[in-house]
Order: structure tokens, then C-alpha cells, then sequence
């Protein structure tokens, strides 16, 4: 028995002494995540850039601006597709802006109107194969990439892309504010930001510029831009105009601009065109949200937006009867809606395709066809014909008889 | 008479055969080992639960094993168990070594995380390990309890979607955060 109890005595001394050793053991936890470092390039460099090249290959499509015979395709953050579409059947890349930084643009006349980084500039394109600048208007876009006060492009540097190092680090010092990585970086520099869209005569609803009579209105994610263009080579900002934050898109109607934000949409009269004047606000789950808009009714679709983890896809459609107050008629789901555009009775809508409704009843629209595609982005309706974008490139359909819709063409990547 | 002889011999050989083949078998004895366990670290203290079923020929006992661990991350660790026991007498030391995978099995609190961190359901398993050294205690019908100390590590990885004011090419930044949980383990348990 005396054994038995010194038998015990050895293990428990054991059990207690590693049991001593537990404070010594330490948990590792490393934080893995990609750090952006920013490169930069002179605005002066860039803007040597800007020229007309060979028509290039379409690989990253954006926004889409239509013009009479001419399709401009944007390449994100490259330049510009220009094409004539004389024929919609065999559309023809004439030739390819370089306009590094680019989005948006806007077609008047002879002059074309695109952003370059917070540049805005305006381009003689009567030759599109030889366009020439006739004016930079610096600063338009700030929050494109915040380019300080200075007004010599020699000596503003702009971020034009970043290099991407993956980095591990321990948890407990990874530099992060909020847990947000990167956001240091963001602060302590200007930012750059690419988003894909579609634009034109004809704009898409995912455009941030539109023009009513002399002015151009175009956007950016706080303020309203209101630029004098009844000289079209010689663009004139006339005024900076708060209008809220996660601005998104702009669409005019009616002496109207309805801009659709992050989490609303608000309705600018234009009678005094310099001052638009906030008519409404409509607030909204926080989700990207296109509009357009008809006499009676605007229509927004929602989707789901990383920015603030929305889930939200669907179609609200807003009657229009009471100036200052559009209510809410119906909201309908979708499955990833981004742009839409309305002939007639007609509401065609990006959703993980190209949607087709009869809106005759807003109350109870009808889907009447449904056309399969993957990454649909925007569409522009004209003449019946649906110009739409993707993610692979620009397909037009002959719509004018629905029950017989026909592709015309397709420019791919 | 001698094909007697022969007859005799050849039986015996056999029998001595037999009994020779009834030794190995005997040898080969299943053993089923079931025990709690405290896990200590950093994290502070949690439970352990573990069943082991294998073999035990001579000295030495090969098995697998699955169990439940609560420390940090809830997890299923299955493992191969090797260990060799030590002493002539009833009771004996022995060692034992463990080596597997800990599956995750988080729960909806664990998944959660900073307010910019998005768990985006993915976390991939890792390594277990388990060594240590114990005592056996036989009790009756040649059962035994069992008393171990040892050290535990488990590794595990949480894949999430960052929040990044900084957009490229409009996919969401992703970033991963990677633990190896470092545990003392002490176990009780019954051997059958």
C-alpha cells in the first residue's frame, strides 16, 4: 500500500510541474493581407499622354456615351473606344483616345468632355483618329485623386497605380485603424479609385456627367460641378455645389437631374440652371442605385454594394406627380440590378442580363423578355436599339419587334 | 510403433504451433481510452474530450482518435495515437504522441470580429499535436485509470473580407488571420 502511495506521488509532481510551464506557452496569431503602396506620376506626364491611337482591343469595359453614328466605350482608367456604328451590324473601332485616369465623358458636338484623374478636359475629336486638347480644367474631380492646391501640373503628382506587396504581420501589431488595413495608407495619401460604368447624345444611367442646354453637370462623390459649355472648347467651371455623399450617378430629364447616392435619391430643379435648386430626397437602403426617369415616374434599382455590406437588389419605382415629394409605388426584386434605361412603356434593366419589362402599370409591371448574360453593366435604349455593356464587351439588339429580338452585333474582348 | 512416434511428433508440433499462434493473438489486446481533459494557455482554460481506440501489443498501443476542443476556436481534432508504456509492475508510466487534423467547428461568436472584418464563412483546418507523458493505474479486470500531462498545439486559419477605402479593380480585399494556439493539457481518463 506504502508503494501504491509512492507510485501516485511521481506522476502528480509531474502534472503539477508542467502545469507550472503553462504560463510559458505563448498562441501565435499572424494577420496576412495585401499592402498597397502608391505610385505616382506627374500630371504634366499623364497629360502628354492624352492622344489618338490605333483602334485597340476592348478589355476592361466601362461607361458608354452613344452620339449620332458613334459609340465612345470607355476603357477603365485607359481612355476611349471610339466606333462607328453607322452600320450597328459591323460597328468599326475607328481608333482609341489614350486618356489615362478616364471614366466618364460627354459628347458636344466636336468636343468631347472627359475626366482625366480630378482633370477635366475638353478635346476637339472632329478627326477622332487626331483629336486635339483645347483646355484642362484642373481640380474638377478632387476626390478622384486629391491633388493638393497647386495648379502647376508639374508639380502635382497623382497615384496612377500601386504596388501590391502581401504582408504578415502579428495581430497585435498590424497597423490598422478600426481594423480597417490600409486606411493609414489612404490617409496619408491621395487615393484612386476605378469604377466600371457605361455612357452618350445618349448617356447610360450609370453616368456621372449629363449636360441641359449650356451646362454640363457631372459629379463627383460630394459635389455637383456645374460647367459653363456654351463655348464648347472653352469649358468654364462656374460652380462647386454640395449636394451629400456616395453621389453616384446623375441623370437629367425635364430640366431635371435626378442623382442617385449611396442611399438616396434627390431631384435638382434646373430653372435657374447655375443653381440647381434640391426639389426632393428620397432615402433608401445604403446600395449602389442608378436612376432614370420618365414624366411620372422614376425608377432606381438597388444593389447590393460591398461598401456597406447591403444586401438590397431591387427595383423602386417612385411616382413623380407631386414635385418635392415622390412616393414610393412598388418595389419589385432583382437578382443584381445595375443600369437601366426606358423607351416608351419599355424599362430595361442590367440584372444578371438584360430584363425587359412593360411598365404600362407600375403597380404591376410585366417581365416580357429576358435575355441571358453574364456581368451586364449598363444599357442605352435609342431608335430600338438596346446598346448593351458587360463585362466582355458591347452587344446591340435590335428590339423593335420583342417577340423577335435579334442580336446585331457584338464587340468582344 | 514408430509411426506412433511420428504421429506423436507431429501433434505435438502442431499443438505447440497452436499455442504459440493463441500467445500472439493474446498479445494483440483492443483497448479503448477515453478521457477529459483542461487545456491551458493564453486563452485561459477550456475542456477537452477525447475517445482513443486501438491496439495494444506488448508494450506499445497504437490507435485514432477524435475529440472536442474548446479552447479558443471549438474544433473536432482527429489524430493518430501512438504510445509506449514503461515498468514491469501493474502500474506503469508511459508516453504518448498524438498527430492529426483540428476540423473547425466554430461558433456563430467566434466567427465574429473587428467592425470592419467580415467573416466570409471560410476557414480552412490545421494541424493537432499532442505529446506528453502519463501514469496508468491498473484497477480491475485489467482496466486502468489514467492520469497525462503534456503540450497541445492546434493551428487554424479565418479568411475574411476587408474593408479598404483603397478600391483596385473592384474586388474586395481579402485577408486572412492564421493562429496556432500553443495549450498545456492535462487528461483523466479510463482505459478499458
Amino acid at each position: 500500500m506504502k508503494k501504491d502511495r509512492t507510485s501516485l506521488t511521481l506522476p502528480a509532481f509531474l502534472v503539477v510541474t508542467i502545469l507550472l510551464f503553462a504560463a510559458c506557452v505563448k498562441d501565435t496569431c499572424k494577420r496576412v493581407y495585401k499592402i498597397y503602396t502608391p505610385v505616382y506620376t506627374k500630371l504634366t506626364d499623364l497629360r502628354a499622354q492624352v492622344q489618338s491611337k490605333a483602334a485597340a482591343a476592348v478589355t476592361n469595359t466601362g461607361k458608354l456615351y452613344i452620339r449620332g453614328n458613334w459609340i465612345f466605350l470607355n476603357e477603365i482608367n485607359k481612355g476611349i473606344h471610339v466606333i462607328d456604328n453607322s452600320n450597328p451590324s459591323h460597328p468599326v473601332k475607328v481608333s482609341f483616345i489614350n486618356i489615362p485616369g478616364n471614366i466618364d465623358m460627354y459628347v458636344k458636338g466636336d468636343i468631347l468632355y472627359a475626366d482625366l484623374y480630378c482633370d477635366l478636359l475638353a478635346a476637339d475629336i472632329t478627326d477622332p483618329k487626331n483629336i486635339r486638347v483645347a483646355k484642362y480644367l484642373t481640380n474638377t474631380f478632387p476626390d478622384k485623386s486629391r491633388y493638393s492646391t497647386a495648379v502647376d501640373p508639374d508639380s502635382i503628382n497623382i497615384i496612377t497605380d500601386w504596388k501590391v506587396k502581401d504582408t504578415a504581420v502579428d495581430c497585435s501589431t498590424a497597423p490598422r485603424i478600426n481594423d480597417c488595413i490600409n486606411c493609414s495608407i489612404y490617409l496619408a495619401a491621395p487615393a484612386n479609385s476605378s469604377t466600371a460604368a457605361v455612357s452618350a447624345g445618349m448617356a447610360g444611367s450609370m453616368a456621372r456627367f449629363a449636360a441641359v442646354d449650356n451646362y454640363m453637370y457631372a459629379v463627383t462623390s460630394s459635389v455637383l460641378n456645374v460647367i459653363d459649355i456654351s463655348s464648347a472648347s472653352n469649358p468654364w467651371l462656374v460652380k462647386k455645389q454640395d449636394i451629400g455623399w456616395d453621389i453616384e450617378t446623375i441623370f437629367p430629364y425635364n430640366k431635371k437631374l435626378y442623382i442617385g447616392a449611396g442611399s438616396s435619391m434627390s431631384v435638382y430643379d434646373l430653372q435657374d440652371p447655375v443653381n440647381p435648386t434640391q426639389q426632393s430626397f428620397s432615402g433608401h437602403w445604403c446600395s449602389g442605385d442608378p436612376v432614370v426617369a420618365d414624366d411620372n415616374y422614376a425608377y432606381v434599382t438597388l444593389h447590393e454594394a460591398n461598401v456597406c455590406n447591403s444586401k438590397v437588389n431591387q427595383l423602386e419605382i417612385y411616382n413623380l406627380a407631386i414635385p418635392g415629394s415622390p412616393a414610393l409605388v412598388k418595389t419589385y426584386p432583382l437578382t443584381n440590378p445595375h443600369g437601366l434605361s426606358k423607351d416608351g412603356n419599355l424599362l430595361f434593366i442590367c440584372d444578371s442580363g438584360l430584363k425587359i419589362y412593360d411598365v404600362s402599370n407600375v403597380a404591376a409591371i410585366k417581365l416580357v423578355k429576358y435575355i441571358p448574360s453574364e456581368n451586364t453593366y449598363d444599357v442605352i435604349t435609342a431608335n430600338g436599339i438596346a446598346y448593351l455593356v458587360t463585362k466582355d464587351g458591347l452587344y446591340q439588339y435590335d428590339y423593335s419587334d420583342l417577340q423577335d429580338i435579334k442580336l446585331l452585333s457584338k464587340l468582344l474582348k | 510403433m514408430k509411426k506412433i512416434l511420428t504421429l506423436v511428433f507431429f501433434l505435438s508440433g502442431c499443438c505447440i504451433a497452436h499455442a504459440q499462434r493463441a500467445d500472439t493473438l493474446r498479445s494483440w489486446k483492443f483497448q479503448s481510452i477515453n478521457s477529459i481533459g483542461l487545456l491551458n494557455g493564453q486563452a485561459g482554460t477550456a475542456l477537452q474530450l477525447q475517445t482513443v481506440n486501438g491496439v495494444q501489443h506488448k508494450s506499445w498501443f497504437a490507435g485514432v482518435g477524435i475529440g472536442l476542443d474548446y479552447y479558443r476556436f471549438r474544433g473536432i481534432p482527429v489524430f493518430v495515437d501512438i504510445r509506449k508504456m514503461f515498468g514491469a509492475t501493474a502500474n506503469k508510466f508511459f508516453i504518448y504522441g498524438d498527430a492529426g487534423i483540428h476540423f473547425n467547428w466554430m461558433t456563430a461568436r467566434q466567427k465574429e470580429s473587428g467592425s470592419n472584418l467580415v467573416y466570409n464563412g471560410d476557414a480552412r483546418n490545421g494541424l493537432y499535436t499532442d505529446v506528453g507523458i502519463g501514469y496508468a493505474i491498473n484497477t480491475v479486470n485489467k482496466n486502468a485509470f489514467i492520469l497525462s500531462a503534456g503540450y497541445s498545439y492546434k493551428r487554424l486559419k479565418q479568411f475574411y473580407t476587408d474593408y479598404s477605402p483603397i478600391v483596385v479593380d473592384g474586388a474586395p480585399i481579402k485577408s486572412s488571420i492564421q493562429y496556432g494556439l500553443n495549450r498545456i493539457v492535462v487528461k483523466a481518463g479510463l482505459v478499458f
